[in-house]
């Protein structure tokens, strides 16, 4: 099930290069329906109350180098996947509806992204996922550089290499970990589990983590690394962009749950007020940015940075509340992040523009629009009642009992989001019609693209435990390894015995 | 036994009769393709036999040893033939397409693939010599194919060095002779570690240099991109894809084979200059403008990172050496065909090439940089050094990408389709390489355990 679900989008885009260009558009859509459809059958099938790895696959792949291709799915990647193959479809009616030029190329991009992606979030081997990972800068790299706008060449030329030297870092650790573990076990393998079960020493962590977290934390982005993210912003195509926000962002975070924390925990211990300063600075830099900016593009920009910022607090809380909440995190700002693009394009095509000086009186005529449009704005500010809000709250209620200075200033984060979220709402709908604007409903097909995304976040505000409940054991799975290792380090310098004990959270200790 | 004699005898006498007739006329390119084509098919036979088994080895004409020319096709040589006989087939191809402009052509390229073929499946030195001359040659004919200006002044400069080089490979063959009184491989190898090392160290360092100007490693890449770039697409991707083998092949041949001790002793050299072309070669390519001149530059780079694998040595860094070379190989063929190309499928191919260079998956680089980084896995410092290169391709890569097909048009008329199909199908190549690496890495290891170092 996973291989069709991983392929099929490849497979469609492969097909529509083939085809007519009348029916490229369409035939991407409909496929892009059939893998959501498959991603809804994997949640539905899903079992919560295993914490392993469920519809495994593991074929020997490069058996000279350990290379396997293993695939998996746990609740961690399970709504993440999900999260994918929905805003994939999403963007493929946004760009069907408005038939860009080359399209065929345009529309295999996507597909191919789409691949990559649920690649990176299945594959359960460490080249595998550098594999997807570098994957998934292939199409983005086309399809902002040859359908961006302004300085597109500059601005994925920097994106390249901010982020190819992330991940050139990455497969450097990458292979550097699985050849000091083969050197313990006499086998060559970069299969997680085996990784898992053989964690190096402490100082050989520390320096393999500091280059995966390069790779992630450019990815994300997060202060200081997020140099090329103004530019590349700037110039993306939106339903690339949309994708880029909402779910490319989210397998660097999910990169720090599925690697990070299972194979150099002591290392996460150790380096985690470093990453929780560059998470609330992110938070911080990010939110003052976002309302200073009067290009809605760059206020999302600026607050996925802050937004990203609050996903890295939770997760090196290293407490199982502060990760769940990360990851009912993660889907939020990928369910609001995509609409927000959708409806800054909808507003460009109103005024002509995507500044916000030059709008305004929006919602005088749309009151679908603007309705549409609040619930997106107050799910952006984490409003109570909706998901984002019990992220938040999970997250930062983790962080308050493990580092609390760092949640107070993470708080005024949320205080901001809800300034930047609101002036750009009322400067775009509320005010005066600009001189020779007219405020215009949205139209039946928008209406169509945009209303079950807006249901969706309705939902999710509704029932949260549904990501919740999922995720739960598997999240307790990856932070236990950490707080395991944090509890062995403690008994270590408490002179406190060795061997398997049951530690904290019910979790097996194996100190060495 | 036959496979190997055919491999070598169906290109010699295709290429003498070819070189005589018109070239220009279609049929006469088109037998000439058929030869190269036969002699791939030969040595991939050869290879499936060798790479499977055992080598083969032979005294031509049943002479005994030492007066008869002792042929043996191992794993190593076998990958370095079946590599360079299908970069030329390719690039002779894309010239037929194009329409032959010379007579001589077809023959040369047919000779030169007899050449390569004897030097990668010789087992004596002085006619490894032989057809290293006679591979050499007949590059410098093909080298000045065009006949313009532009391009005789390449050949010029090409050829000068070029002798040079094989004048100190000749020097390197006497003292070899001289000391150990014997021009056969196998017992070179047996003698050489009784002989006085700071002989052995002056003739190794004859070796290396001859073939470090053939790879255009720094210091000795002075020449390379005046060539590369004078030269029509079709033979820089001959020098680059198929010629530049002889200078991988020999220095792991002689190194790991001939002179074990002294390529130990020589190991930090190696490295040192191996870094220096990569960074040196990747500065370079960043500040070009043009594609060729970009490539030029960026293969010397990557060249660098094969001669850093032999440094490093053992199975792990020779494996990396033969796949790194190989993967670079059908980069470099890819790139320097579609460099002056234009239509639909063009962008693609070159992006796909260029991809593979950065190292981007699914194209085969992917896997060359997991065995490089593999080699070097023990050594923080080449580790970096690595990371630093890959950036700089990274940087050249994208740049040149980006000047060719996003800024303007390229001038020029579209390329046929025939030819448009023949990069597309190289492009493919690449990709399945990257998606199915068995196909590299299994021959990659085998030839470096044809070594007695690469033996994992």
């Amino acid at each position: 099930m996973l291989n069709v679900l991983l392929w099929l989008p490849l497979a469609v885009a492969l097909v529509a290069v083939l085809l007519p260009r009348r029916a490229v558009a369409p035939f991407s859509f409909l496929g892009s329906l059939v893998t959501l459809a498959l991603a809804i059958a994997l949640v539905v099938d899903f079992d919560s109350s295993i914490p392993g790895l469920q519809h495994e696959v593991s074929e020997s792949w490069i058996p000279d180098l350990g290379i396997s291709y293993a695939l998996g799915v746990d609740g961690i990647s399970l709504f993440l996947v999900l999260l994918t193959a929905l805003l994939w479809s999403a963007s493929f009616a946004f760009a069907a509806f408005r038939q860009p030029e080359r399209r065929r190329n345009y529309f295999f991009m996507l597909g191919l992204a789409e691949t990559a992606t649920l690649g990176a979030f299945l594959a359960q081997d460490l080249v595998l996922f550098v594999l997807f990972f570098d994957l998934m800068l292939v199409p983005f790299f086309f399809l902002i550089g040859a359908y961006g706008t302004g300085n597109r060449v500059q601005a994925t030329i920097k994106m390249m290499i901010y982020t190819l030297v992330g991940s050139l870092l990455m497969l450097v650790g990458a292979i550097a970990t699985g050849i000091l573990v083969a050197d313990e076990t006499g086998e060559l393998s970069f299969a997680l589990a085996d990784l898992r079960a053989n964690v190096l020493s402490e100082g050989t962590q520390a320096w393999i983590f500091c280059f995966f977290a390069a790779a992630f934390l450019v990815k994300m982005p997060a202060v200081p690394l997020h140099g090329w993210v103004p530019d590349a912003y700037r110039a993306a195509p939106l339903p690339a962009l949309a994708l880029l926000s909402g779910v490319l962002s989210k397998v660097a975070a999910y990169g720090f749950l599925r690697v990070v924390f299972p194979i150099f925990p002591d290392a996460a211990i150790e380096f985690q007020e470093l990453v929780m300063i560059v998470a609330v600075a992110s938070i911080l830099y990010g939110s003052v940015m976002a309302f200073t900016q009067s290009n809605l593009r760059m206020i999302i920009a600026y607050s996925s940075i802050a937004q990203m910022g609050f996903i890295t607090l939770g997760l090196f809380a290293l407490t199982a509340d502060g990760a769940d909440g990360a990851v009912l995190h993660m889907i939020n700002h990928g369910l609001v992040a995509w609409p927000v693009f959708f409806i800054i394009a909808l507003l460009a095509e109103r005024y002509g523009s995507e500044d916000l000086r030059e709008m305004g009186g929006g919602a005088l005529r749309a009151p679908v629009f603007a309705t549409l449009f609040i619930i997106v704005t107050l799910a952006l500010l984490a409003m109570p009642g909706s998901a984002n809000f019990i992220g938040e709250f999970y997250i930062l209620n983790a962080v308050f009992q493990t580092k609390v200075v760092y949640a107070i200033v993470a708080s005024t984060g949320i205080a901001m989001a809800a300034f930047y979220a609101l002036r750009m709402y009322q400067r775009t709908m509320h005010n005066r019609l600009p001189e020779g604007k007219t405020s215009r409903e949205i139209g039946l097909r928008d209406g169509v693209v945009l209303a079950p995304m807006v249901a969706v976040i309705v939902g999710l505000a509704l029932y949260p435990g549904l990501v919740l409940e999922r995720g739960e054991a598997s999240v307790q799975d990856k932070v236990g390894a950490v707080l395991a290792a944090a509890e062995c380090e403690e008994r270590f310098y408490a002179q406190d015995g060795e061997g398997t004990q049951p530690g904290v959270a019910g979790i097996e200790l194996d100190c060495e | 036994m036959t496979l190997l004699s055919l491999a070598l005898l169906v290109p010699w006498v295709a290429g003498a009769a070819l070189v005589l007739l018109d070239g220009r006329r279609p049929l006469i390119g088109w037998l000439a393709a058929g030869a190269v084509l036969a002699n791939l098919g030969l040595l991939v036979a050869l290879g499936i036999q060798t790479i499977g088994g055992e080598p083969v080895t032979f005294v031509t004409g049943e002479w005994a040893p030492g007066i008869g020319i002792r042929l043996r096709a191992d794993a190593l040589g076998v990958v370095f033939a079946v590599l360079s006989s299908f970069a030329i087939l390719a690039a002779t191809v894309h010239e037929l397409l194009e329409g032959v402009r010379e007579r001589t052509f077809p023959g040369l390229v047919v000779l030169l693939a007899a050449g390569l073929t004897g030097v990668f499946l010789t087992g004596d030195l002085f006619n490894f010599y032989v057809f290293f001359e006679l591979a050499m040659t007949a590059s410098y004919v093909l080298a000045t194919y065009g006949g313009e200006r532009r391009e005789l002044g390449g050949a010029l400069v090409f050829m000068l060095v070029n002798l040079l080089g094989t004048f100190l490979f000749l020097l390197s063959v006497a003292g070899v002779y001289h000391v150990t009184g014997t021009l056969d491989m196998a017992l070179i190898a047996e003698r050489m570690a009784t002989v006085d090392p700071s002989t052995a160290i002056l003739i190794a360092v004859g070796f290396f240099v001859a073939f470090s100007v053939k790879l255009g490693l720094f210091p000795f890449h002075f020449w390379l991109p005046t060539v590369y770039t004078a030269s029509r697409p079709a033979v820089a991707a001959i020098l680059s894809g198929a010629v530049a083998n002889i200078g991988v092949y020999g220095l792991l041949r002689f190194g790991g084979e001939l002179l074990e001790r002294e390529l130990e002793l020589a190991s930090t050299a190696l490295i040192v200059i191996g870094s220096l072309s990569i960074i040196y070669g990747g500065l370079c390519a960043i500040s070009r403008r043009t594609p060729t001149e970009m490539l030029a530059y960026s293969a010397i780079g990557q060249i660098g990172y094969v001669l850093v694998a032999i440094g490093i040595g053992g199975p792990v860094g020779f494996a990396a050496a033969v796949l790194y070379s190989a993967v670079n190989a059908l980069n470099k063929v890819l790139l320097f065909l579609v460099a002056r190309m234009r239509g639909l499928v063009v962008g693609a191919a070159f992006a796909v090439g260029a991809f593979s260079v950065v190292g981007l998956p699914p194209a085969a680089g992917f896997v060359g940089k997991l065995e490089i980084f593999r080699s070097a896995a023990g050594e923080p410092a080449l580790l970096a050094l690595f990371v630093v290169g890959s950036a700089l391709s990274v940087l050249y890569a994208f740049q040149l990408y980006q000047i060719d097909f996003w800024r303007e048009e390229r001038p020029g008329p579209i390329a046929g389709r025939a030819q448009q199909a023949l990069v597309l199908f190289l492009a493919l190549v690449v990709l399945a390489t990257g998606i199915w690496p068995e196909a590299l890495l299994a021959p990659a290891h085998k030839a470096a355990g044809a070594l007695p170092e690469g033996l994992p």
